[in-house]
């Protein structure tokens, strides 16, 4: 496994603002990536996650600011900085008329790799990749997802230190989505890993840390633990098949607020402690017959629109 | 790096129709004219048309040959150009090489070199066909090889202009148009500006410097014109994509 040289930093994007015509599309933006981390990049259409990518990918020169790939500055050394970054942008670069082996051999030697070499990766992640079935055929034949990994080989076929996936599970089916998150995951395990999205469950299952964006700006920026901690209210929700004595509820110790959430649920606000034992105790002592208790949580898109107070 | 720019341009072409139809289509012409000349140029050596003025055979194939070969690239550079940018603009397959370690003048100057060694099968063919005929009369092979150089400068210089163009649009058609109508022009300044011969204009006529070459002629003047053509335009073309990489 490939290593970098400096503090096991791979990605370093220093306050990089790209202007175009006059407007901000993206504003001085900084965050930092180590080996082995998958970073989300989140935010509406236009928040300039895309602009981004490019960025880092070395296709589009920031205005201001730098980017490191493992200590190399992407526009003082092109060449040495992509040679450690895989890309897959939004719209697949396939070159549809050609085979997947055929497609998969360019990419290699796009990347230098020797002919032994080459080929041993090629099988590697046409492996990873699960396309060994399908190397022979021309990639215009094959479906959505197959191509989707097809893209997802070309970026990764010289083991690179950084792979930046822009959308990629964007118009695949459940089952597809499923493979390329597991795929992601995996890749996540020795690379660098910086992908865009919109679907926030996908966050959860392969991010270790997340960057939303608003209008180019850094909105919020932390590992996934501290997000999962936002969204936690204390709250808990509480069903009974029985009518219920609201004032016993209210008055426990703790509780701040009782509502009902539907005829049999009830949400109970708390501070400090959870009553959750007291409501237990209450509920078996009067019969009220309890099917439920839990914490409430706050899912992944409340904290989203809240914090990028949606278009 | 850059033969790995051109092995790719030349697998994706031949993967297509595009590649096999232009040189069916370009060897089919020219079988037709080589034949045409050749059964021409019998019946004047029969008395059967009479004979204007003393020519060779090399001289009265190879004109016909290299002169319609020179309207041919006039049509097929552009539509072959127009593939290498404008059309990976379009289809959006410019980042696969853009992310790889590659700088932006390996991929232009290997697209450009792709193109050249692509018509440079048809020359070749043009040659052999022409050469074959060694085996019943004398090649005037000094003639041949000043047309085969001139063409092959023609070429070149047609690409680079072509390539720019590509590389200004994401529409791969009006790339082609574009190509076309300034080869045109560039071809036939000297016609255009007729009434004065000894301007600036009729220098920059592509025409002008093909006339040497067209007769046998090697002149080093016009050789450089058309390095000089190939070279800017292809630089241009390198300017223009650093422009897109910086400014969007």
């Amino acid at each position: 496994m490939k290593s970098c040289t400096v503090n096991n930093i791979t990605v370093e994007v220093d306050a990089i603002t790209r202007i175009y015509e006059d407007r901000k599309v993206v504003s001085e933006l900084s965050f930092t990536l180590e080996q082995g981390k998958a970073l989300g990049l989140l935010g509406a259409n236009g928040a300039g996650k895309t602009t981004t990518m490019r960025m880092i990918a070395g296709h589009l020169a920031p205005s201001h600011g730098a980017v490191r790939i493992c200590g190399i500055d992407i526009l003082r050394k092109p060449t040495e900085a992509k040679a450690l970054i895989g890309y897959l942008p939004e719209q697949r670069p396939l070159y549809k008329e050609l085979t997947v082996d055929e497609y998969l051999e360019i990419a290699a030697s796009f990347h230098r790799l020797s002919s032994r070499k080459a080929k041993q990766s090629i099988a590697l992640v046409k492996e990873r990749c699960g396309l060994t079935e399908v190397g022979r055929r021309v990639i215009e034949q094959l479906s959505n997802g197959f191509q989707q990994r097809v893209g997802i080989a070309q970026a990764i076929i010289h083991s690179p230190m950084v792979v930046i996936l822009d959308e990629p599970t964007v118009g695949l089916d459940p089952i597809q989505i499923r493979q390329i998150r597991s795929l992601m995951r995996d890749i996540a395990q020795d690379a660098s890993l910086i992908f865009s999205t919109h679907l926030l469950p996908e966050v959860e299952m392969v991010c270790d840390d997340v960057q939303i964006l608003e209008q180019g700006k850094s909105l919020y920026q932390s590992d996934i633990e501290t997000l999962k901690q936002h969204m936690q209210t204390r709250a808990l929700v509480v069903g009974f098949k029985r009518p219920v004595n609201l004032q016993a509820i209210t008055e426990l110790q703790h509780v701040v607020g009782v509502d009902y959430k539907n005829e049999n649920t009830l949400v109970v606000q708390y501070q400090h402690a959870s009553p959750a034992e007291e409501i237990v105790g209450l509920a078996v002592k009067n019969n009220w017959g309890l099917f439920l208790i839990s914490e409430q949580q706050t899912s992944l898109e409340d904290v989203f629109l809240k914090l990028t107070k949606s278009e | 790096m850059i033969f790995v720019v051109i092995r790719k341009e030349i697998k994706v072409l031949f993967a297509s129709y595009i590649g096999w139809g232009m040189l069916a289509i370009y060897a089919i012409v020219m079988g037709i004219l080589y034949t045409q000349s050749l059964s021409e140029y019998m019946q004047v050596m029969m008395g059967n048309i009479p004979i204007v003025e003393q020519i060779g055979l090399t001289k009265y194939i190879g004109s016909n040959l290299f002169g319609t070969s020179s309207f041919i690239m006039l049509i097929f550079i552009p539509l072959l150009s127009m593939r290498l940018f404008s059309e990976e603009q379009k289809n959006l397959t410019m980042p696969f090489m853009l992310s790889a370690p590659i700088s932006l003048a390996e991929i232009v100057v290997g697209k450009f070199l792709s193109l050249i060694l692509f018509l440079a099968l048809m020359l070749a063919y043009l040659v052999v066909i022409i050469c074959i005929l060694n085996a019943w009369t004398d090649i005037d092979f000094g003639y041949i090889f000043a047309n085969v150089l001139g063409l092959s400068l023609l070429i070149a210089s047609f690409s680079a202009i072509s390539l720019f163009f590509s590389s200004l649009t994401r529409q791969p058609i009006l790339a082609a148009v574009l190509s076309f109508f300034v080869l045109i022009m560039l071809l036939f300044l000297d016609h255009i500006f007729a009434q004065q011969p000894n301007t600036i204009w009729s220098d920059l006529s592509m025409m002008q410097h093909y006339k040497s070459f067209a007769v046998g002629l090697l002149n080093t003047a016009d050789i450089a014109f058309y390095l000089l053509v190939a070279l800017s335009f292809v630089f241009l073309t390198v300017r223009k994509l650093e422009h897109q990489r910086v400014y969007g």
